[in-house]
């Protein structure tokens, strides 16, 4: 028996550091990732690459949205600069709270912010969250937040990503990769302050909500909560003001359970739900289900700038 | 409780922990522990089975002593029939009361009477094909006196349930398999080793070969009527490996987990894809089956003795049995009628026994003759595999005619990524028949694979279908085909 027991041991330790290096070398086969239990690709949808690297250059600022694409493709630092704001939006695809937690944790203190916001989206809460965690680990920082990301959600795709990343970062190639600001084949450029622009030409078909099709949103993971929670503590020790936001959405009335998050905002944090502040139009504002395009964008900043009690949480210079 | 899921990896770290540490030397405790554990492994999957299993588990050994103690053979005939009828009777209920009824209906419909068909809801047990025809052969086998029956009541019931050939296999035979719980087991280091190496490559052939494979031949089939003739080749092929990694896949760890614990299983899968032809490919493929079919069905039937008539019909009562087993559905018995075609001539030439050596046992590769006989015996297993994939008869024969309809090139359906996988899994797909082949002197795969190189080498191969393993593992995993029937 013993016998046995020390030969699986040294198989082990054999078949990990054989493990590690088949890594390294499936990451270097093109298109590896297809099927497989790895997906390491830099510059992917929400130009979160791009955005990290910028980050360490841009300087405080007075206002730092967090969220997911919705986010990103919602307020433009151009409308915001024009009335002597200076903004930030720290987002990447699918983003859930955990990968919230970690973005903020790495980069609150480079920014600074006055005032952060952060969007709620039920979608986001119900998720594991495996695909923005992989966007993490192939374009953000490799350190202790990203294992602990792996151990949260610990899945096979997840590790080997991160095996791959760390040797990667260790060779000093992770962070080589140059990210085009603007990517044709997705209708998309880069504005600086992490905005993602979209074509105006580019729209799909926007459902126009019926609401003889109603939906639910699913109920939120324990694991997202946790992470929830984890945030708004960062933000209560770091002193920063903070709002909760909901974005609008193309087919807001078709859910019956938009409200599902709320009994989890402390009652202390302010909440702006823009879908009942203001009237957004599925046919004209949106270019999809979940994204404003560029009327909607204009819609949105315009009425933030001048809600006085969104601005009383920051300090204008107006 | 599938083999390839951390549940299955907790249950036997556990259990190999009890029995070889604080069950030691008790061979009694042992068996119990093994019935305990296979209950609840079975019970894992729907609790209600137990009782199923519980009850053939009774009859059986019952049966099994007032044969031995009858003084008629009249009344010993009389029992072995009712444990055949109980045990049939299980199964043609759980499986085949619908299939019956649906079709009893058609066939009174088509004579113009209306049938008001009342099928029922029922759930198929998984294993009831296997254990069911476990029991019997140990009713058969006492009634024949071949073996004595047991009154250790335990032993008989952790013979039965023993849980890893319980729901797919091997079928063992309580000549070989009883007398192991009798005798006590030993941990043998090599008995380990080599138990560990089989479950191993049960997992790459499982996990690596099967899942994959499955996934391109699930696209092919499920959109059979869109696709070019030569897609439709290529997915019958993927669904031939997807076949034989599932199954072959599950037997090799069951036998390999057995080795672990001790026990020997008998071979399940003898490298069918090598085979020189469909007599041989029979002798090698799901072996406890087809021996099992033999010996209580084929021989008792006058085998291959007598004239051609009933060579003729016992031939086709064997494989239309045996693809009548495999699911309530005639495209199973279709996929037996096309064996069976596929069978007779060699058994009227007197042909069907003449591979029965190790393919090219003293040449690296394979002579010219051989690896023509290899691929065409292969192309006609292909061909019979897609009855067994396809939805319906209609659907198989839809899918034959677009084969012939247009083979100049591969579909504009399979985008990039849909073409990156089917390469992928081709380049595995040899790497996997390339192992195969140079291992084909043992019971399976690897066992002597590079068995005369060192141990880094061996180890340094182990560690690549290790990586496999993990690059290709689905956390929503498939279950083994095999678990249906």
């Amino acid at each position: 028996m013993r016998q046995y027991f020390t030969t699986v041991f040294q198989f082990s330790i054999l078949t990990v550091g054989l493990y590690i290096i088949g890594i390294f070398i499936w990451g270097s086969i093109p298109y590896s990732y297809i099927g497989s239990n790895f997906l390491y690709r830099q510059g992917s949808y929400g130009h979160l690459n791009t955005r990290v690297k910028e980050i360490l250059k841009y300087g405080e600022v007075d206002i730092l949205f967090v969220g997911s694409s919705r986010v990103y493709r919602g307020f433009d630092p151009r409308i915001f600069e024009n009335h002597g704001l200076k903004i930030f939006v720290l987002g990447s695809s699918g983003q859930t709270p955990l990968q919230s937690y970690v973005l903020l944790t790495r980069y609150m203190d480079n920014l600074n912010p006055k005032l952060v916001v952060i969007d709620l989206l039920p979608s986001s809460f119900a998720i594991k969250g495996v695909e923005p965690t992989l966007d993490l680990l192939a374009n953000d920082r490799i350190d202790k937040l990203s294992l602990e990301m792996a151990f949260e959600q610990n899945d096979l795709m997840v590790w080997n990503t991160l095996i791959y990343a760390s040797i990667m970062d260790a060779i000093g190639k992770h962070d080589d990769f140059e990210e085009s600001i603007h990517k044709p084949l997705n209708n998309d450029t880069y504005i600086m302050g992490g905005y993602v622009h979209k074509d105006p030409n580019f729209q799909k078909e926007v459902e126009i909500c019926e609401k003889e099709k109603s939906e639910k949103w699913h109920e939120p993971l324990d694991v997202q909560l946790a992470y929830f929670k984890k945030m708004i503590s960062l933000l209560e020790r770091s002193k920063k003001k903070f709002v909760f936001i909901n974005m609008p959405i193309a087919h807001y009335n078709c859910f019956t359970n938009n409200d599902i998050l709320e009994r989890y905002i402390p009652e202390s944090i302010p909440y702006f739900d823009f879908n009942k502040l203001l009237e957004f139009k599925d046919s004209t504002d949106f270019y999809d289900k979940f994204h404003l395009n560029v009327n909607g964008v204009q819609k949105l900043d315009s009425f933030l700038l001048n809600d006085l009690s969104f601005l009383s949480h920051i300090k204008t210079e107006n | 409780m599938l083999f390839h899921t951390i549940e299955f990896l907790y249950f036997i770290v556990a259990f190999f922990v009890l029995y070889w540490f604080i069950f030691k030397k008790n061979l009694k405790g042992q068996n119990i522990l093994i019935l305990i554990a296979s209950y609840v492994f079975y019970g894992w999957w729907d609790w209600r089975f137990l009782s199923l299993i519980a009850l053939s588990t009774v009859v059986d050994y019952v049966i099994g002593i007032k044969i031995s103690k009858s003084t008629s053979k009249h009344n010993s005939k009389i029992l072995l029939w009712i444990s055949i009828i109980f045990n049939i009777g299980m199964l043609g209920f759980f499986k085949y009361f619908n299939f019956f009824i649906e079709n009893f209906a058609l066939l009174l419909e088509s004579i113009g009477f209306e049938a008001h068909q009342t099928t029922l809801n029922i759930i198929l047990p998984v294993g009831i094909s296997f254990y069911t025809f476990q029991t019997l052969s140990y009713t058969i086998d006492v009634y024949r006196e071949k073996i004595k029956p047991t009154s250790d009541f335990i032993s008989f019931a952790a013979f039965v349930s023993f849980f890893p050939q319980l729901v797919a296999g091997p079928i063992e035979r309580a000549s070989h398999l009883l007398p192991q719980f009798y005798r006590e087991r030993k941990f043998d280091y090599l008995l380990a080793v080599d138990g560990s190496k089989q479950i191993l490559w049960g997992l790459f052939s499982k996990v690596v070969i099967a899942d994959k494979s499955g996934e391109i031949a699930n696209l092919i089939f499920n959109n059979s009527s869109n696709l070019h003739g030569s897609s439709l080749i290529l997915g019958a092929i993927f669904f031939a490996f997807q076949i034989y990694g599932d199954f072959a896949g599950y037997s090799h760890i069951a036998i390999g987990v057995s080795r672990l614990l001790g026990f020997d299983l008998m071979q399940n899968f003898a490298f069918p894809y090598f085979s020189r032809d469909i007599a041989e490919f029979w002798r090698r493929w799901h072996i406890s089956l087809s021996t099992w079919f033999r010996d209580y069905l084929y021989i008792p039937l006058g085998g291959s003795k007598g004239g051609t008539g009933l060579k003729v019909r016992n031939t086709f009562v064997i494989f239309l049995v045996s693809g009548f087993w495999h699911g309530a559905n005639w495209t199973f018995i279709f996929w037996g009628f096309l064996n069976a075609l596929y069978f007779l001539p060699l058994l009227l030439t007197n042909k069907n026994k003449t591979n029965t050596d190790t393919v090219s046992a003293e040449w690296f590769f394979p002579s010219f003759v051989d690896f023509s006989k290899i691929i065409g015996t292969f192309l006609l297993t292909c061909f019979a595999w897609i009855f067994f994939r396809a939805e319906n008869i209609g659907h198989a024969f839809q899918y034959i005619t677009g084969i012939f309809y247009n083979t100049t090139s591969l579909d504009p359906f399979f985008n990039p990524g849909v073409l990156g996988n089917i390469y992928f899994t081709l380049v595995l797909i040899a790497f996997f028949l390339i192992s195969e082949w140079f291992g084909r002197h043992g019971q399976f795969g690897i066992q002597r694979l590079f068995i005369d190189n060192k141990r880094i080498v061996r180890w340094s191969y182990y560690s690549v279908l290790v990586f496999f393993i993990m690059i290709y593992y689905q956390i929503d995993r498939s279950p083994f085909i095999y678990f249906q029937f």
